[in-house]
């Protein structure tokens, strides 16, 4: 669509153009650029599959690109490894978590600064200038000579992302590092990322959280396809981006949601129970009650007890209160393996560690929880497989090649729609989600949205952690809130935006579960 | 070819179903028609082909230059000793596949090997029954190695060479030290070359081997607790959570693995006549070599025909050393050489660059 001329403007940081990269039979950048101005946040948005990560890995020098320039405040730059591209002062904070966890956290932030055999500089400055930008971004700091590992993914991502900040690079590239980050924590991130580029740190942004764009970003580049299709100024148009990221096909209306009657719900039964349970020791009970076919969205601060409340539903912990009900009939959800007899599926938080089996072919990975189904005179059936794949294919919209391609061959998106069909086939009762759509792109969120509302008009109950406020808000029909380890609030779909959910997670006024 | 997404997604709507999901693929990928050097490594990804041909140019060499290397006694030596690696890597596989590895397979197969030996004519036990009682002490055993690893979270390295130890240890005990005469004519004639099965003239330890395979293959490819255990090598974690006992898997893996080469004692106690407790020594590290020389990797994928493969490299390649006048030390170079050049292409980590 748009073709970027080679006259860079001189105050240009980083200019990148015509970029292009295959891996194997896979085009992942066709012909990507970027123009980035000193001090200025950019944003980086398209769906999943559209190259953005492999843009970065490119800038940050774990990929070389196959034809295309790059310049570095005038000079060409192409760098062989990571090291190359931070001595560049382009500094990149992954996704993923990296860091040594047996190691200290003071050792973790400044990793990498060391020479081979003896330190740059003295420890107590190291300290001092740690612990100005961890009390800037963290309300409570860790103490740090604690083992990294002992760190909760939130504030294990903040020293990732504190160790970038540490070194003071030209060019800081947050790719998607900010999906793990509590909302408290991101607030403050964005504050002092704002500070940084008043003072001429450039800073690429990625991320699939539009609200996150408009508060920061001064300007916007979207890739489609790998391709670099427009750089928006920061007023852009929300359907407009919509738009420019899809192509045009995913322009469907902005709400998928039919607001299920709340007098309707609030009649069905009951299908599962939780009564008297606590979550940690010395927490207050927590009592809720699921009904059939409604969405329930577990939301809170990260921390705050939601993840357990989930494992609770599962059969882990102080289960003791904890039924399925099936019309008169109670059964106590005592361990995970009752769970599944009982009709109660968990779909995991972590895709690759917790979800997916990596070289296990799409249809081994959507097959091995039912597996049993396939089983025609003692050997598993391939065609038995592929025909109840079949099923959700359409349903969920799972884009692949062949069933028999790797699992990993598929975008986030696509993986995580698989691993929800390897659940949906066990035809469960209660499906427990565990922020699904998290790094998952616009598309592949909507799909799942109109699946779910789809699924609990068929009488699904369907109970979904999620970080985002946004997703209570548009697909919810009731909202728990859990603060400091127990149920805090239960908001109604009626009662719920963005304020007041926000709002709960601090302790405002809400209505008392 | 490139697809616009556009057109891709009216396709999949023009044809709804598996077809039109195969059509709108992934926005971002196309597949142009492979390269046939792709295809190759492709191949290579699911099939050790390199290994294959590798074995067959090894074994035409050793044909051309060496006289009587084609002779049905020597080609029926070679498939014994091929055998008897496989047999004594069947356990190892399943045990690679599961992230773990086996060195008790050496002292189980002294366990079997002095079962025979030393055992075979106590009075009043007859010795199929002292047989079955050899391979569920090593089932036993092994389970408990299993169960160990996985409850404790112990690396099977330590727990298996305890395992192994012990086993050799309570054998000499039993045995009072010694070795017994040597096997009895039927454990002899189950690997000689000369011997035949039913009147094929291929040793019965061939035959077992094959049908070994093919069961092995079959089990593990093509049935519930076959895929179970590649799962639980796959993903522990996402096995788990698919309700998938990983424990079970460890515990009922290393209890085949143990009685397998409980089993595979006997036949080479028969092979080698005389035993010792070094007996297993050499097959340990075979079967180790096997499994990585034929693309297994830990935790998967692979599979027991690779390591048939693998098996008859190894073998292939040690006889036409043999034959050629090379010392055993040179031929443990080449072993070792070998070994890495596998790991290089099948053993690494992943690369930075598919973490982040």
């Amino acid at each position: 669509m748009a073709t970027h001329p080679l006259t860079a403007e001189p105050d240009t940081v980083l200019a990148v153009d015509g970029l292009r990269k295959h891996f194997g039979p896979t085009v992942a950048l066709r012909n990507a650029g970027l123009r980035l101005l000193p001090g200025e946040v950019h944003a980086l948005v398209g769906e999943n599959g559209s190259g953005k990560s492999t843009l970065v890995k490119i800038l940050s020098g774990v990929h070389r690109p196959d034809v295309g320039s790059m310049e570095v405040g005038g000079r060409p730059f192409a760098p062989r490894m990571p090291a190359q591209a931070l001595r560049a002062g382009i500094d990149t904070v992954f996704q993923e978590v990296l860091g040594v966890e047996n190691r200290t956290v003071l050792d973790n932030l400044w990793l990498g600064a060391d020479g081979l055999l003896r330190p740059v500089s003295r420890d107590a400055g190291r300290r001092a200038k740690a612990e100005k930008i961890l009390t800037a971004l963290l309300v409570t700091p860790p103490p740090l000579d604690i083992p990294f590992g002992a760190l909760q993914l939130s504030d294990r991502q903040t020293c990732c992302i504190t160790r970038s900040l540490l070194r003071d690079p030209k060019v800081l590239i947050l790719d998607e590092a900010t999906s793990a980050l509590d909302y408290d924590t991101r607030t403050r991130l964005f504050s002092l990322l704002k500070e940084r580029a008043a003072q001429g740190m450039s800073i690429v942004l990625i991320t699939h959280r539009m609200d996150e764009i408009r508060e920061i970003a001064d300007r916007v580049t979207v890739l489609r396809s790998g391709e670099t299709v427009a750089t928006l100024d920061a007023d852009w148009d929300h359907d407009e981006m919509i738009r420019l990221m899809t192509g045009g096909a995913h322009l469907v209306q902005d709400t998928v949601r039919v607001a299920a009657d709340a007098a309707d719900t609030a009649e069905r039964p009951v299908v599962q129970r939780v009564r008297g349970s606590r979550l940690r020791p010395g927490g207050a009970p927590c009592d809720a009650v699921f009904r059939q076919g409604e969405i329930v969205g577990l939301a809170g601060l990260e921390g705050h007890g939601q993840d357990e409340f989930l494992r609770l539903l599962l059969g882990h912990g102080d289960t003791e209160g904890v039924v399925r009900i099936d019309g008169d009939r109670e059964h106590r959800v005592t361990d995970p393996r009752r769970a599944r007899d009982l009709g109660i599926a968990y779909v995991p938080r972590d895709r690759r560690g917790e979800s997916i089996l990596p070289w296990f072919s799409i249809l081994d990975n959507f097959a091995i929880a039912t597996a049993g189904q396939d089983v025609r005179r003692g050997l598993l059936s391939g065609r038995s497989a592929e025909k109840r794949f079949g099923h959700y294919v359409e349903r969920l919209n799972i884009k692949y090649g062949r069933t028999s391609d790797a699992i990993t061959t598929l975008s986030g998106g696509n993986q995580q729609k698989v691993v929800i069909a390897r659940w949906l086939a066990s035809q469960p009762k209660v499906l427990l989600l565990n922020d699904p759509t998290r790094g998952i792109d616009v598309g592949a969120k909507r799909d799942l949205y109109r699946l779910l509302r789809e699924l609990s008009r068929l009488g699904l109950t369907v109970v979904m952690l999620s970080s985002e406020v946004d997703e209570h808000v548009e697909l919810m029909d009731r909202v728990l809130v859990f603060r400091e380890g127990s149920l805090a609030a239960e908001l109604a779909h009626e009662e719920l935006s963005r304020e007041r959910l926000v709002d709960a997670f601090f302790g405002g006024a809400a209505v008392t579960a | 070819m490139m697809t616009t997404q556009q057109d891709s997604l009216s396709a999949a709507e023009a044809a709804p179903g598996v077809d039109a999901a195969t059509s709108g693929a992934d926005s971002a990928e196309v597949r142009p028609t492979p390269s046939a050097g792709q295809w190759l490594l492709s191949l290579q990804r699911r099939f050790p082909l390199v290994q294959v041909l590798l074995t067959v140019a090894v074994f035409a060499w050793g044909a051309a230059t060496m006289p009587g290397f084609l002779e049905p006694t020597s080609i029926r030596s070679v498939l014994v000793l091929c055998a008897l690696a496989g047999l004594a890597s069947i356990g190892q596989t399943l045990v690679v596949l599961i992230r773990g590895i086996d060195l008790s397979l050496a002292g189980f197969i002294v366990v079997g090997a002095v079962t025979v030996t030393r055992f075979s004519d106590v009075p009043g036990v007859p010795l199929p029954v002292m047989l079955a009682v050899a391979v569920a002490c090593g089932a036993t055993a092994g389970g408990l190695v299993g169960y160990m690893c996985h409850r404790f979270a112990i690396h099977p390295i330590i727990v298996t060479l305890a395992a192994g130890s012990i086993a050799v240890g309570v054998t000499a005990v039993l045995s009072g030290g010694g070795y017994g005469a040597g096997a009895p004519g039927w454990a002899t004639r189950l690997s000689s070359p000369m011997s035949s099965t039913f009147g094929i003239p291929v040793p019965p330890v061939v035959v077992i081997w094959v049908l070994a395979t093919a069961v092995v293959s079959v089990l593990l490819h093509r049935t519930l607790p076959g895929r179970r255990l590649l799962a639980t090598g796959a993903g522990p974690v996402a096995a788990d959570l698919a309700h998938i006992s990983t424990r079970k898997v460890w515990v009922t893996v290393y209890a085949i693995s143990a009685a397998l080469a409980v089993l595979a004692g006997v036949v080479l106690a028969g092979f080698a006549g005389n035993v010792d407790n070094r007996l297993g020594n050499p097959y340990l590290f075979l079967s180790i070599a096997a499994v990585v020389l034929g693309g297994t990797a830990f935790g998967g994928p692979g599979s027991y025909t690779r390591t048939t493969v693998g098996v008859l490299l190894l073998t292939v390649v040690s006889t036409v050393l043999v034959g050629m006048g090379f010392q055993e030390a040179d031929q443990q170079i080449l072993n070792g050489v070998v070994i890495l050049a596998a790991m290089a292409v099948y053993g690494r980590e992943r690369r930075l660059r598919d973490q982040v």
